[in-house]
């Protein structure tokens, strides 16, 4: 089976570690695919990514990703607009309720980031859900998220994610789940992660699925889309 | 005649035996590790969650120099116990990753297969 990180910061970002060095740790933990996604500063910024993706030489692919951090939602569409086509995960961190929901609404958008993230509740209802099942948008569980809090922080934590992975469980909505790692020290085996969202009560399959399928598809959609194969949804060059 | 019976093998609860590594920035001393992933696993799940997942640390097991051990978890609770130790992030100031090689029925099974140990009952 294939695992898929599609979140993780370089030193490009707020990360601390280079890309070659992830790249060596992936590969080691047992990876397939990675996508390195630095919070959003300029175009300049993803083509000295690409550039240093380039020179890496390694068996585990490495995508160019963006995380987008912005607490407007008209900005939120500009920088969506401007990156679309340059690079393959588009990320946005929520938290704020009005950019989960921009997030949702926008079929550019490949995954939300944390919309419990600084909130008491978990960020998400049923018509952001349904919007988000319609447009292909991964509701994204975070990792180093839970692994940085601690006690009663936590627990609230894994309540509101626990909510959100039963309603997209109810609602079909694809989960995704991510290392969110900002040094190699953050990234886990993809077997743990997994074990991860199966407590939260996720069958074991469906669990496999949010590491591996569900980025699978992100990825092989996104090609698509880049090389011109496919215009839009359901319309595809023959 | 002051310990019970041993249990017949029905009664008894199945347990599996989860082997670990730990990989650090620097080495660790093995009480640090014994007492880090009990310290993570009593956070992550609790008191009652942890004597519910009968989790039990084989310090006799336990390979210094490669940082290789084994703990005895019931055989329902085999994915609670790796989210615990998945979620531990360092151990004193050290950064640390608890990594599962693999999951067995028996110690001697587990050792031969994620320790590398030679079986020394085989003479061919």
């Amino acid at each position: 089976m294939r695992f898929y990180d599609l979140e993780i910061q370089s030193s490009l970002g707020e990360g601390a570690n280079s890309v070659a060095e992830i790249a060596r740790f992936a590969e080691h933990l047992g990876y397939s695919g990675i996508a390195i996604c630095n919070k959003y500063e300029s175009l300049e910024q993803i083509r000295k990514l690409k550039e240093e993706i380039s020179k890496i030489e390694t068996t585990v692919e490495i995508y160019v990703g963006v995380k987008i951090k912005t607490e407007s939602v008209e900005e939120l569409r500009k920088i969506i607009e401007q990156v679309r086509e340059e690079v393959m995960v588009v990320v946005v961190a929520g938290g704020n309720y009005s950019i989960n929901r921009a997030a949702c609404e926008n079929p550019k958008v490949d995954i939300l980031a944390h919309p419990e993230f600084g909130r008491i509740d978990s960020g998400l209802d049923e018509v952001c859900l349904n919007l988000a099942k319609k447009n292909n948008v991964a509701i994204q569980i975070n990792f180093t998220e839970i692994a940085e809090k601690y006690r009663r922080g936590r627990s609230s934590l894994l309540g509101r994610m626990d909510r959100n992975i039963r309603l997209t469980r109810e609602l079909s909505v694809p989960t995704i789940v991510c290392s969110g790692a900002k040094s190699i020290w953050d990234m886990r085996d993809p077997r743990e992660m997994i074990s991860i969202v199966n407590i939260f009560g996720l069958e074991i399959e469906k669990s496999f699925s949010c590491l591996s399928m569900v980025p699978q598809n992100i990825i092989e959609d996104n090609k698509k889309r880049l090389s011109g194969e496919k215009i839009t949804e359901g319309v595809e060059l023959g | 005649m002051d310990r019970p019976n041993h249990l017949p093998s029905t009664l008894r609860s199945k347990k599996r035996y989860i082997a670990f590594q730990v990989m650090s920035e620097k080495k660790i001393l093995n009480d640090d590790v014994f007492n880090g992933i009990w310290h993570s696993l009593l956070n992550f799940l609790g008191e009652y969650g942890t004597a519910k997942t009968g989790f039990w640390l084989l310090k006799t097991t336990y390979i210094e120099d490669k940082q290789l051990g084994l703990i005895k978890c019931n055989h329902n609770y085999v994915e609670e116990v790796r989210a615990g130790l998945a979620v531990m992030q360092r151990i004193g100031d050290s950064r640390v990753i608890v990594k599962v090689l693999g999951v067995s029925g028996t110690i001697k099974a587990a050792q031969k297969k994620f320790f590398d140990e030679v079986d020394l009952f085989n003479f061919t």
